[in-house]
C-alpha cells in the first residue's frame, strides 16, 4: 500500500463510490426501539421489478418466492387456474406492442397455464435464484468481530477506543499490534493512513481497479455483511459516530494487510426467458399477482360497496385504536358488545414528540422514523404521588444496578467462568423455577410499562403553548374525521406488548410510537384535548366539543388484549360507573379474541382463556408469544361504516377517513404520505422477511446472541441479522405470513388521490413503483378500480365463490403451511 | 458596500431528496468545508415535476437545499466530489460565484 496520502478530490471521489455501493440498504434501527423498513428501501423509486432486478440481487437475495413454492401453491389450490390465468393476461404485451403471445390470451385458463408452466426456461426451480454471497472468510471474520466490538461495546470482551479514535483509527490501532495477524501485515496496517477517508482511497487505488468499477467493487464488499452494513448506515443518520466510509477502510486495509484481494465479479446471469416472452422477474410477478389474488378477493369482497347510513344513535363510548392489524381484532369484538363506535388512527395520535417517562433512564422519540421529534414531554408524578414515583424509580434504578453488578465479571478476562463458579448455586434454581412456573410468577415491569404505575401526569403545558396544543388537537381530530364528536367517553387506546426474555419485543410495540408502547402518547393527546383553553380554541375553528365528553387514555396489550386504562383522572367520580362497564365489555371482547388467536398460536389452547395466553408472554422460553402483524395483507382508508361487522381477520390496517369532511384532501395526504408509508415498510418487511428468510430475515430465536442493543447475532459470530426471526413468520411446518404486497383501498375521490399522487413523491413513487397496490371504490356498486401508473383501470376480482370457499374452511395447519 | 470590499469565493447549492442529503453533508464536511446551511423541505417544480415541502406526519419523504461556500481554491474538490456522489441520484447541484464579508468564517 503506497503511504503517500491520496488528495481531497480522490478522498472525495472514495467517499462518493462508498455512500453509492451502500445505497442498496435500508438502514438497520437495532433492537433497542425497532422499526420495521423495507430492506431495499433506497430503491422505492426506482419501483419494485427493478428492485428485484437490481437491489436483492447484489445483496446476493432473492426479491420474490421461488417458483417451486409457487408451484406448490397452484397444487395445493391456494392459487387457482383461474387466478393464475388472468395474471399472465394481465402480463402479456398490450395490443400496441403485439407479439407472437397475445394470441394466447384467447385460449381458455387450463390452456394457458399449462403454456406457462411448460415454457419456464431452463430449471423452473432456479428462476430469479440469487448469487449467494459465499461462505464468511477470514476478513468477514475479522470485520464482524469488530463489529460487534466497537458498534456495541456494551457486548465487547474488553474496551477498545473507539470514542477517542473512531471505528476506523481504534481499528488500526488494535489491528497494528495484533499478534494473530503476520508481522509483514501488521507494518501496512500501521502505514496506512489515519484517517478513514483517506486509507479507504488509497487501499482502492492499491487495487488497480478502475474508477468506474470500484463503486460496484465496494457494494459486492458490503453485501458480505448486508447487517453491519444496514446498522452502520442507522448510526451514520442518528450518532454519526460511523459510517460506512469506516467499514470499507477497515474491509480494504484488512484485504491489502492480508493479502487478499477484492475478488472479481462473478460472471453476469444470461436472462432467459420463458416461452411467453417473460424474464424471470416478470415471471415472478405474475406469480404474485395470482398469489395475492385470493387475498384481495377476500378483503374487498368483505368491505362494504357503500358506508352504511348514519342512522345509529350516538355511541356511549367511542374508542381510537392504532392502525396497527392487531387492532382489528379488539376493534371488531368490542363493537359487538354494545354500542361503540371504534375508529383507527396513527398510534401516536399526531404526538411528534420525545417522550421522558419517569423512571426511564433517557428520553425518545414517541413517533414514527418519518417524523423529527419537534418538542418533548416529561413524565412528572401527580402532586401528592412523589413518593409512590420516588419509589417506583428506586426500584428500578435498583433493578439495573443489581443486572449491572451482575453482568461485571463479564467484562474482566477470564472472570466469567469463576464468577459462574460462585453463583451457579443460585441461579440453578432460579432457572429451573422459571422454566417450570413458566410464566406463572410475577409480572416483569417495564419502565414504560402502564400497569402498577404511580399517578403521573404528562407535562404538556412545559413542551408546548396553548397555540401549538390547540393546532396539534385540530390535526388529531381532523385528520381523523372526528369534528363532531358525539360520545361522552372518548379513549385513546395505544398498545404494547409484555413479553420477556425477547430481543423482539420492541418489535411487537407500536411503529407509530417509534417501538415504543402506546401509552405515553395516547396520555398526551387526552390531556391536550381535555384542555379548556384547548376546546375553547376548538369551538372558534368549527369543532365543537360538547362540554360532558371526556377523553381517556388507554392501552392494548396485544399479548393477553387487556385494555387498561391508564388514566382516568379527568373523568369524574359520578362518571366511573361508564368506565366500568366499558372495561367490562372490553374484557369479554379479549376474551373473545383471545379465543380467535390462540387458534393460530403454534402450541395454545383455544379454550385455554385469557391468563393462559397472558402467562405465555411472560414465559421466558416461548418464542410464539403473539403472531404480531403477521399476514398483515391491506390498509383500508375510509369510514369505519365500510367495515364495521365484518372479520378481516386482523389483516388489515385500518385508518378512519371521511371523505365528505376533507374537502381540500388535506387528511388524505397526510394519510397517504405517512400512514401508507409507515404500512408499507411492515409490509415490505414481512414481505422480505418471508421470500428470503436468510438474507432479509433473522433466522431462529432459539439459536439468536444479542450483542447489545444492535441486533442479533445467529451463533457466536457473523454478520448482524437484520428482518423478523423466523418465529414471527413461520411454523416448523411452513410460512404462516402470505408474503403479499399491500393492498391500499382509499375510499376516496378519484380525482383527490390523483391530486396527491401528482403533488407527492413518496406516493407516486409506492403505487406507480408496484410497491402497493391502490384501489378504490368503482362506480358501481361492488366494483373496485386500481390506479396504475397510466391511469384507474377496472380491478376485476378474479377468484370464484368455490375457491373463496376452500380458504374459508382452511385449518391453521394449511394455513401455516401456505 | 460594494463588492470590492468583500472577499470572492465559491457557493454550492445541492437540492437531493432528505435521506441522500446526508451523504451530501457527510462530502462537505469531508471536503474541509467549514459549515453548511441546510434547508428542509423546500418546494419548486423542475425536472421531475411539482415537489411539495414536507407533509405533516413526514419529515423524510421531501427535498433539501443544502448550502456551503468555500474558499475558490476548494471547490474543485468538492465540485467533483458531489458530482460523483450524485451520479447516481436525482439530485442537483448549482455552482456560483459569491461573495462575504467574513472571509475566515469559511477558510
Amino acid at each position: 500500500m503506497t503511504t503517500l496520502l491520496p488528495t481531497t478530490a480522490r478522498i472525495l471521489r472514495a467517499r462518493a463510490d462508498a455512500e453509492i455501493a451502500a445505497n442498496v440498504i435500508a438502514p438497520y434501527y437495532g433492537l433497542d426501539a425497532a422499526i420495521a423498513v423495507n430492506p431495499v428501501l433506497p430503491s422505492l423509486r426506482a419501483g419494485m421489478p427493478a428492485a428485484l432486478r437490481s437491489a436483492a440481487p447484489a445483496l446476493g437475495a432473492r426479491g420474490s418466492a421461488d417458483e417451486r413454492w409457487f408451484r406448490a401453491q397452484l397444487e395445493r389450490g391456494r392459487i387457482s387456474t383461474a387466478e393464475l390465468a388472468a395474471a399472465i393476461r394481465a402480463a402479456l404485451p398490450s395490443p400496441s406492442g403485439a407479439g407472437a403471445p397475445l394470441a394466447l390470451a384467447d385460449e381458455s385458463d387450463g390452456a394457458l397455464v399449462d403454456g406457462f408452466l411448460a415454457g419456464a426456461p431452463g430449471d423452473a426451480a432456479a428462476t430469479a435464484a440469487p448469487h449467494r454471497a459465499a461462505a464468511p472468510d477470514e476478513i468477514d471474520e475479522r470485520l464482524t468481530r469488530w463489529c460487534r466490538a466497537a458498534l456495541a461495546p456494551e457486548a465487547a470482551a474488553w474496551p477498545v477506543p473507539v470514542a477517542e479514535l473512531g471505528f476506523y483509527g481504534a481499528w488500526r490501532a488494535v489491528a497494528s499490534v495484533d499478534a494473530s495477524i503476520p508481522r509483514s501485515g501488521r507494518r501496512r496496517i500501521e502505514d496506512a493512513p489515519t484517517a478513514a477517508g483517506a486509507a479507504l482511497a488509497a487501499a482502492l487505488e492499491a487495487t488497480g481497479l478502475p474508477a468506474d468499477e470500484r463503486a460496484a467493487a465496494l457494494r459486492r464488499e458490503l453485501a458480505r455483511t448486508p447487517g453491519w452494513t444496514a446498522y452502520v448506515r442507522w448510526r451514520a443518520e442518528t450518532s454519526g459516530d460511523v459510517e460506512v466510509v469506516d467499514l470499507l477502510a477497515v474491509r480494504l486495509t484488512l484485504r491489502d494487510a492480508l493479502g487478499a484481494p477484492i475478488p472479481e465479479a462473478p460472471a453476469e446471469a444470461r436472462v432467459e426467458r420463458d416461452a411467453l416472452g417473460l424474464d424471470p422477474v416478470e415471471r415472478a410477478f405474475v406469480w404474485q399477482a395470482a398469489f395475492e389474488a385470493r387475498v384481495h378477493e377476500r378483503l374487498l369482497s368483505r368491505v362494504r360497496a357503500a358506508p352504511a347510513t348514519p342512522a345509529d344513535p350516538a355511541p356511549g363510548a367511542h374508542l381510537v385504536f392504532c392502525i396497527d392489524v392487531r387492532s382489528e381484532g379488539i376493534r371488531r369484538h368490542l363493537e359487538a358488545q354494545g354500542d361503540y363506535a371504534t375508529s383507527g388512527f396513527a398510534g401516536f395520535f399526531g404526538i411528534a414528540a420525545e417522550v421522558e417517562p419517569l423512571a426511564a433512564s433517557a428520553a425518545s422519540a414517541a413517533c414514527p422514523v418519518l417524523l423529527t421529534p419537534r418538542y418533548r414531554v416529561s413524565e412528572r408524578p401527580v402532586p401528592g404521588a412523589w413518593r409512590g414515583a420516588k419509589s417506583l424509580v428506586d426500584r428500578l434504578a435498583g433493578g439495573r444496578a443489581w443486572r449491572s453488578a451482575l453482568k461485571a465479571p463479564d467484562s474482566v478476562a477470564g472472570a466469567p467462568l469463576g464468577w459462574a463458579e460462585v453463583t451457579g448455586w443460585l441461579w440453578g434454581p432460579v432457572a429451573a423455577g422459571r422454566s417450570i412456573l413458566a410464566g406463572a410468577a410475577t409480572r416483569g415491569r417495564r419502565a414504560d410499562d402502564p400497569a402498577g404505575a404511580p399517578a403521573t401526569l404528562f407535562d404538556v403545558d412545559s413542551a408546548l403553548s396553548v397555540d401549538d396544543q390547540l393546532a396539534t388537537a385540530e390535526v388529531i381530530l381532523r385528520t381523523m374525521g372526528m369534528t363532531e364528536p358525539d360520545a361522552p367517553l372518548i379513549v385513546l387506546v395505544g398498545h404494547g406488548s409484555t413479553t420477556t426474555n425477547n430481543a423482539y419485543r420492541t418489535a411487537l410495540d407500536c411503529g407509530a410510537c417509534g417501538g415504543h408502547r402506546g401509552a405515553p402518547n395516547a396520555r398526551i393527546a387526552a390531556a391536550i384535548l381535555n384542555s379548556a383553553s384547548v376546546r375553547a380554541g376548538l369551538a372558534t375553528r368549527g369543532i365543537d366539543i360538547p362540554a360532558e365528553t371526556v377523553f381517556l387514555a388507554a392501552e392494548h396489550d396485544t399479548v393477553s388484549d387487556a385494555i387498561t386504562i391508564v388514566d382516568s383522572s379527568s373523568l369524574p367520580a359520578e362518571r366511573r360507573g361508564e368506565l366500568d362497564a366499558l372495561l367490562a365489555d372490553a374484557a369479554r371482547a379479549a376474551d373473545g379474541l383471545q379465543a380467535e388467536r390462540a387458534a393460530e398460536l403454534p402450541g395454545a389452547r383455544a379454550a385455554a382463556g385469557r391468563s393462559r395466553l397472558e402467562r405465555r408472554g411472560r414465559d421466558w422460553a416461548q418464542v410464539y408469544p403473539e403472531w404480531g402483524l403477521a399476514r398483515n395483507a391491506a390498509i383500508i382508508i375510509g369510514p369505519r361504516s365500510r367495515t364495521a361487522g365484518v372479520d378481516l381477520e386482523r389483516r388489515a390496517f385500518l385508518h378512519s377517513y371521511d371523505p365528505e369532511a376533507d374537502v381540500d384532501g388535506q387528511a388524505l395526504e397526510t394519510i397517504l404520505t405517512a400512514p401508507l408509508v409507515v404500512a408499507h415498510w411492515i409490509n415490505a418487511q414481512y414481505y422480505f422477511s418471508a421470500v428470503d428468510p436468510e438474507v432479509f430475515g433473522a433466522g431462529s430465536k432459539t439459536v439468536h446472541n444479542l450483542v447489545g442493543g444492535a441486533g442479533v447475532l445467529t451463533g457466536p459470530d457473523g454478520d448482524l441479522r437484520i428482518g423478523l426471526p423466523w418465529q414471527s413468520i413461520g411454523t416448523r411446518a411452513g410460512l404462516h405470513h402470505e408474503p403479499v404486497r399491500l393492498l391500499a383501498v382509499v375510499d376516496a375521490p378519484l380525482e383527490r388521490i390523483d391530486d396527491i399522487i401528482r403533488r407527492a413523491d413518496i406516493v407516486a413513487d409506492l403505487v406507480h413503483g408496484d410497491w402497493v397496490v391502490l384501489v378504490a371504490p368503482g362506480a358501481e356498486p361492488g366494483t373496485w378500480v386500481r390506479r396504475m401508473r397510466e391511469g384507474w383501470a377496472p380491478y376485476p376480482l378474479t377468484t370464484s365463490t368455490s375457491a373463496a370457499k376452500a380458504v374459508t374452511a382452511a385449518t391453521p395447519d394449511q394455513k401455516e403451511a401456505a | 458596500m460594494s463588492r470590492e470590499a468583500l472577499t470572492r469565493m465559491t457557493k454550492i447549492e445541492v437540492v437531493a431528496r432528505t435521506a441522500d442529503s446526508d451523504a451530501v453533508r457527510r462530502q462537505i464536511v469531508a471536503s474541509g468545508a467549514s459549515g453548511y446551511t441546510s434547508l428542509p423541505a423546500v418546494t419548486g417544480l423542475g425536472h421531475h415535476g411539482a415537489h411539495e415541502g414536507r407533509a405533516l406526519f413526514n419529515d423524510r419523504d421531501a427535498l433539501t437545499l443544502t448550502i456551503t461556500v468555500v474558499p475558490d481554491d476548494r471547490a474543485d474538490d468538492l465540485i467533483e466530489g458531489l458530482r460523483s456522489l450524485l451520479e447516481r441520484s436525482t439530485g442537483v447541484m448549482f455552482v456560483s460565484d459569491t461573495y462575504v464579508s467574513r472571509p475566515h468564517y469559511f477558510s
